[in-house]
């Protein structure tokens, strides 16, 4: 059970264009900002919107596409495409179980099969005692699992989720990820999930997809994708620093950002002239006193002016007016001991381990 | 979201809301509500209650509502046939088409339904776009019981169709499109999904038409006439009783108040059935 996409949408002006692909027990996690074509693509591959082009195959089965010269384009209740969305959308005049029950129902399952069906997908996500609750008697997190207990139980070939979890408090976040990594592993649909959480990609998604402005612009490993990103939307999501530059004859990579830097990491090694990115995290790097001896040109070091610190969780996250392109976190104590504030000069350096090198030609 | 919590809160705002509106607001408010609520007053004092009991019993009344009621069912059940698919349209289509006929739905809404007779003997009248046809073929309608339910209808389809449009898309269609990928058909969302959810504007939307249909003079009055037992409907009893070459003005009154009451049970039903499709 495979599902493959390859598409060309149109909405208005804006063009998406993506060819990506789940496999059976798969998550496929899709980044992207707003308006970078998240939805579109989920809308498309619904069947809610209509292609300009391409191909979408889930099991074997064409949904749209050409096939012997034939255009096919399947209406949304023949594709076994089930929607999780940030609402749980359960029908609001059936009770729990009915809501479960709704898709077999509706897809000509006898009453008595379908009622043995909605009992048992409603114990999986833990919710049989709620059975006969109407969906205003639940809570967030125990409607979003009735919803996911009603897509499961439609017997889709595919199951898309667009942010599940952002409408739930952090808690019963996780509860309903553990759910859905639980029936990633047990039922094995391929699953495409749509997010904001770099977290959601990390438990649930081996791999990841990343759209920017209707493209795929970049796919890989989850911990590729999100250990080296390559847009620094994604860099910001999962907060790493991502400095773009060019390869001098050492092979450092030389940034024109802010006051200009120079990088040397590990990973790939990047010919002279060539473009190539490093990324580094915010705590790897080491704060030194402003009036600390070295040369200021040098590789994997450079100085600035404190311009804004934010608390983080056991430390403070510091910028500085002359590169504001990166992100320094250091220990409370550190921050103490040098006296952090706006206008406090630093010195900065970071070790060749911690930064990771792409060629990006 | 709890439902206590959604229940409680609109009460308790527009409480707390009363408390801090300018005093002087009372007057005019005030007014308005007399406005609306003395002439009925001013009504049933004016009735010769001993006179009631005869009047509301004679035959001549109970003929005209009788007419009433049954042309009014007559010409809801019409409005909802028509009504409820005109509304979907309208709610669920894009481009221009939405736009013109929810202007064109509105406008017996906003003619004097004299306007809307007239423009319906010029359809179906003997010698209109639609009649000169219908004589050929022996169908006959202004001036019939049918012209009754076809005048009805008129000034009560813009009703149904503006409270049904309005709860199909203040619900919108994310409830359909879920059903829909879970493998519902067409029909079956429409069956299980839209129909049950806009159940409480559909409900609202006919006791308004039905109420509206009972009321409906002007248009059956010019199309339909004042035939007692064929198009004498209450309303036309009524102009007939207070215009009466004997000037039995208590009848009229007696009447009105018939027809209040019929009025006033059918919004009861409704807040009853309303509660209910909440709960």
């Amino acid at each position: 059970m495979t599902l493959d996409v390859d598409i060309r949408t149109r909405v208005g002006s804006f063009v998406l264009e993506a060819t990506l692909s789940a496999q059976q027990h798969e998550v496929l996690s899709v980044l992207g900002p707003n308006g970078s074509g998240k939805s579109t693509l989920l809308g498309t591959i619904a069947g809610h919107l209509p292609t300009s082009g391409g191909r979408i195959e889930l099991a074997g089965r064409l949904l749209e596409g050409t096939r012997g010269g034939a255009h096919v384009c399947l209406p949304p209740e023949r594709r076994r495409v089930a929607l999780l969305g940030q609402r749980a959308m359960l029908l609001p005049h059936l009770t729990a179980f009915e809501n479960v029950a709704f898709g077999p129902r509706a897809q000509g399952v006898r009453r008595s099969t379908a009622r043995a069906t909605a009992m048992q997908w409603l114990d999986e996500v833990g919710m049989a005692e709620y059975a006969l609750r109407r969906p205003s008697e639940l809570s967030g997190g125990q409607q979003q699992r009735v919803a996911l207990a009603r897509a499961l139980a439609a017997a889709p070939d595919a199951l898309l989720l667009d942010e599940p979890f952002t409408s739930l408090d952090a808690q019963t976040a996780s509860q309903a990820r553990r759910l859905i990594a639980e029936q990633r592993d047990r039922v094995g649909v391929p699953m495409i999930l749509v997010t904001h959480d770099p977290m959601d990609a990390v438990v649930l998604a081996a791999r990841t997809v990343v759209l920017r402005e209707g493209r795929v612009v970049q796919h890989g490993t989850t911990s590729e994708v999100l250990g080296h990103p390559r847009t620094s939307f994604v860099a910001a999501m999962a907060g790493v620093n991502l400095i773009s530059g060019t390869a001098d004859a050492d092979g450092s990579l030389h940034s024109s950002a802010g006051s200009g830097s120079r990088w040397l990491g590990r990973g790939d090694v990047v010919a002279r002239g060539e473009p190539g990115t490093c990324v580094f995290a915010p705590g790897s790097v080491r704060v030194h006193p402003g009036d600390a001896q070295y040369e200021t040109s040098a590789v994997n070091r450079w100085r600035g002016t404190v311009s804004t610190v934010d608390p983080v969780p056991g430390g403070v996250r510091l910028f500085t007016t002359e590169h504001p392109e990166i992100a320094v976190e250091t220990p409370a104590t550190t921050a103490l001991k040098l006296g952090i504030r706006p206008g406090t000069p630093l010195a900065f350096t970071i070790d060749v381990d911690d930064v990771s090198v792409r060629s990006t030609q | 979201m709890t439902t206590a919590a959604s229940h409680a809160a609109p009460a308790g705002r527009a409480r707390s809301l009363g408390r801090r509106l300018p005093a002087w607001l009372a007057i005019p408010a005030a007014i308005g509500a007399l406005l609306l609520v003395l002439p009925f007053v001013a009504l049933l004092t004016r009735l010769d209650w001993p006179g009631v009991p005869a009047a509301i019993t004679s035959p001549e009344a109970l003929q005209a509502l009788g007419l009433s009621l049954s042309t009014a069912a007559v010409s809801t059940s019409l409005c909802l046939l028509l009504g409820v698919p005109l509304a979907l349209v309208i709610a669920r289509s894009e481009g221009w088409l939405p736009a013109v006929l929810r202007t064109l739905t509105t406008l017996p809404l906003v003619l004097p339904p004299l306007v809307g007779g007239i423009a319906l003997l010029s359809l179906l009248g003997r010698n209109g776009m639609l009649g000169g046809v219908l004589s050929v073929a022996g169908i006959q309608i202004p001036f019939t019981t049918a012209a009754v339910v076809v005048a009805q209808t008129f000034v009560a389809l813009p009703f149904l169709v503006i409270s049904v449009e309005g709860a199909l898309r203040a619900i919108g269609t994310g409830h359909e499109l879920v059903a829909s990928s879970l493998g519902a058909s067409r029909f079956t969302v429409f069956r299980r999904v839209t129909l049950p959810l806009a159940a409480p504007g559909l409900l609202a939307g006919t006791v308004l038409c039905f109420a509206r249909a009972l009321g409906e003079f002007g248009a059956t009055a010019l199309f339909a006439g004042n035939a007692p037992g064929v198009t004498r409907t209450m309303p036309l009893a009524i102009y007939t009783a207070f215009n009466g070459a004997g000037v039995r003005e208590d009848t009229a009154i007696a009447l009105s108040l018939m027809l209040i009451v019929v009025a006033v049970a059918v919004l009861l039903l409704m807040r009853s059935w309303r509660t209910d499709a909440v709960r």
